[in-house]
């Protein structure tokens, strides 16, 4: 029981924005879909909830295709915080409608969401500050109730309190409900430790998947000098991330005895095992394409 | 729990229906207070032989028929057989001239109609509700039904209240020398404002759903309105003059085949907006949502803004053709600003 | 020492880092670790990685679940002949390739007295 994504395809005017996109959200996932601004993201998530529509593609969830049966979208909650249709309402109006929609949107839950805030029922959704319109979006997709969460750079330009304050949120509904969020977003250093995968889009496609976590168990990134600094041929075996002078990081995707031992036999004059980190595949992306 | 359909259009647009139905009883208001006028007025231009004879307005008339030996009895049968022979007949209006309206200003209905059908789609895109609800689990079919239903009736209701006010408060106010209302009578005409103000509004509700820019919208709808009714910039608007229901229709014996006309014309129009409806992508698009129709749309306007420019030279009336110039200008710059703003901002 | 988590998956980076902060007494044993959650935002973390990383600390028989209640930290273990042995293959085999690469005893014995000076601390 999923929400699956196959070889979507979305076209805005002449321009295509989006070719051939396949994605899987599993329950109690964090994944993160990572790509730099412009690139699509959003048009992703529009194309999804068919507010764009997308010309190839099938788009289902937990197996039923929403074309056929629509009925299934509650199951996905999606806000385009660009083209809200509460932004020039009240909170209250937010809540009601969501409740019209999403058959299990939890209304003393998310009241009680907005106390902690102290934010009432009457507040316009437009005078509030960038941090507690995005906790009102937040905690609406949290009494939604629905598996499947998408949200758009949840955590962009927020202060540190409210920003801990969505992290728990999300964490607790992962952890508790075993619901699944998709999170788009430019900044690699906060779904890093946070996403279990990462989908990397890059000019309308994506360019690769990663399960972090084993990427991590097999790989390994290190910190490499060579003394008449010129790598040696088992470097190959691996792809470097950057270099700064003579300072090589290099990742091997996957790590063992015989390349460890190969590379040990050079005699580099520092080799450092690092943390792999989203930046560096993000990076690694980057460069395979130039 | 499925999404209940009609509950959350009717939610949304709730204060919008309700303002519609006020506005129809402001338009009834009006309305009767022009009829009485109206009816007066035209009375004195349209007496019978009698009046002629004694009325101190028809002086002029007396002195004129006195000159060419004409006896009013003969000049008022004259001047009504002037007119279709059927329509006395089956439909004995008799207020004014044969042919012009139970008083209300035609013209002014259809600016009325189509902006209502073209307001209520254009709040829902510019407030992104429409947007919203292609994830709400309601098919594109069954949001673009309902919200069609929905507001048609609303109008109806509004448009029907309207009538039923005008014709009750004529019969009461209005002596029955002046106005003659059988119930075929009534019937006619009341159905053809509903059928055909519908179809006004549905077309509207087309329009705005073609046109991409929602606020821009309401501003192309009301000049091509205004245009279909040759409005005149330089003195009062000419609506009379333009494309009412009843100047290029009167009531006689093809009604029933009007009204039915009609009806068919209503039917298509509602299914092209459920069929478009569901097939509009809500992402930026600088003229209609459908960009391989760009170019009707700007022929559209072109031949608008020609005929209105024309119009208004003829008449010399110079604050109508700098208006059209202006309203060309502000079209030009919706399609094509921010394309040049960009061209200009890469150099 | 450097970090010795560079490199490791970041689950195996926290069962070392909560080993650690047992061995150097920020937990004392019967402790309640932090729920899942609430480690999931403190380290910024997958809630899923946490879970794993409890699994496998639990697995090194360091922590005890008690249902509906949490983890909890055991009770320091005990230099049985089943531990010794269970380490045994390990420090050689990490001492051969440290000898073979040069590294001299003092250094490992430095090493040695390190670890266990701070745990003491």
């Amino acid at each position: 029981m999923s929400l699956v994504v196959k070889s979507l395809a979305t076209s805005i005017g002449k321009q295509q924005i989006l070719t051939d996109i396949s994605l899987t959200l599993a329950p109690g996932e964090i994944v993160g879909l990572i790509g730099r601004n412009g690139v699509g993201k959003t048009t992703l998530f529009k194309s999804i909830l068919h507010q764009y529509l997308p010309s190839k593609g099938e788009i289902s969830i937990d197996e039923v295709e929403v074309a056929t049966d629509p009925s299934k979208y509650p199951e996905v909650f999606y806000l385009d915080d660009q083209n809200l249709y509460f932004a020039h309402e009240s909170i209250r109006f937010a809540a009601q409608f969501a409740s019209m929609v999403y058959p299990h949107f939890d209304v003393a839950g998310f009241w009680q969401l907005m106390a902690a805030n102290h934010l009432v029922a009457g507040q316009q959704y437009r005078m509030l500050s960038r941090g507690l319109k995005a906790y009102v979006r937040v905690s609406l997709a949290v009494a939604s109730g629905s598996p499947y969460v998408l949200l758009d750079e949840p955590f962009e330009g927020l202060d540190v309190i409210v920003r801990e304050q969505i992290l728990q949120l999300i964490v607790n509904e992962v952890a508790e409900h075993q619901r699944s969020f998709l999170l788009a977003s430019h900044d690699l250093a906060e779904l890093d430790g946070l996403s279990d995968r990462v989908y990397m889009l890059k000019a309308g496609r994506i360019v690769g998947t990663y399960d972090l976590e084993s990427l991590r168990q097999h790989a390994q990134k290190l910190q490499l000098v060579f003394s008449n600094n010129q790598l040696p041929a088992i470097v190959a075996q691996g792809q470097v991330i950057s270099h700064r002078g003579r300072v090589y990081e290099i990742l091997f995707s996957d790590y063992n005895d015989a390349i460890d031992a190969a590379l040990r036999a050079e005699q580099p004059i520092l080799m450092e095992p690092m943390s792999l980190t989203l930046t560096d595949l993000f990076k690694m992306n980057l460069e395979d394409a130039q | 729990m499925k999404t209940n359909a009609n509950r959350l259009i009717w939610r949304r647009y709730r204060s919008l229906l309700l303002a519609l139905l006020g506005l129809a009883l402001l338009f009834a208001w009006m309305n009767t207070g022009l009829l009485n006028t109206n009816a007066r007025l035209d009375r004195r231009y349209n007496p019978t032989a009698e009046e002629i004879r004694t009325d101190k307005d028809q002086a002029d008339l007396r002195g004129h028929l006195a000159q060419t030996h004409e006896s009013p009895e003969t000049f008022v049968a004259n001047r009504d057989s002037v007119f279709e022979p059927g329509a006395q007949g089956k439909f004995e209006v008799a207020i004014g001239q044969q042919g012009r309206s139970l008083g209300q200003d035609i013209g002014l209905v259809i600016v009325v109609s189509l902006m209502s059908g073209l307001a209520l789609v254009v709040f829902g895109k510019y407030t992104h509700f429409l947007e919203w609800l292609r994830g709400s689990g309601l098919s594109n079919r069954k949001t673009a039904w309902t919200s069609l239903t929905l507001w048609l009736c609303t109008f109806n209701v509004a448009v029907l209240v309207n009538q039923v006010i005008m014709y009750f408060v004529l019969n009461q106010a209005i002596k029955p020398d002046l106005i003659h209302l059988s119930w075929q009578n009534v019937l006619a005409f009341g159905l053809l404002n509903q059928v055909f103000e519908s179809v006004w509004f549905v077309l509207g509700m087309l329009l705005g759903t073609w046109l991409s820019r929602p606020i821009w919208a309401l501003f192309y709808g009301f000049v091509f309105v205004l245009e279909l009714n040759q409005f005149r910039l330089d003195g009062g608007p000419d609506f009379p003059g333009g494309l009412s229901v009843q100047t290029f229709y009167s009531p006689g014996q093809s009604t029933g085949l009007v009204i039915l006309g009609g009806v068919i014309v209503l039917i298509l129009s509602m299914w092209l907006y459920v069929f478009l409806s569901g097939r509009v992508a809500y992402a930026e698009s600088p003229l209609t949502v459908f960009p391989q129709t760009d170019y009707l749309f700007i022929i559209l306007l072109g031949g608008i803004a020609t005929s209105s420019l024309m119009r208004n030279l003829s008449f010399y009336s110079w604050v109508g053709v700098g208006l059209v110039i202006v309203i060309w200008g502000l079209m030009l710059y919706q399609a094509y600003g921010s394309r040049i703003q960009r061209r200009l901002a890469r150099q | 020492m450097n970090n010795p988590a560079q490199g490791l998956a970041y689950y195996e980076a926290l069962v070392l880092k909560i080993k650690e902060q047992i061995l150097t007494g920020v937990y004392a044993a019967d402790d309640k670790l932090p729920s899942v959650r609430e480690l999931a935002v403190t380290e910024n973390l997958n809630p899923n990685t946490v879970a794993k990383a409890y699994k496998q600390l639990e697995a090194d028989g360091v922590v005890y679940v008690v249902p509906g209640k949490g983890s909890f930290v055991s009770a320091p273990q005990e230099e049985t002949d089943h531990q010794v042995q269970k380490f045994a293959g390990r420090f050689k085999q990490l001492l051969i390739e440290a000898h073979i690469g040069g590294i001299t005893k003092t250094q490992v014995l430095a090493w040695v007295a390190e670890e266990y000076e701070e745990a003491d601390k």
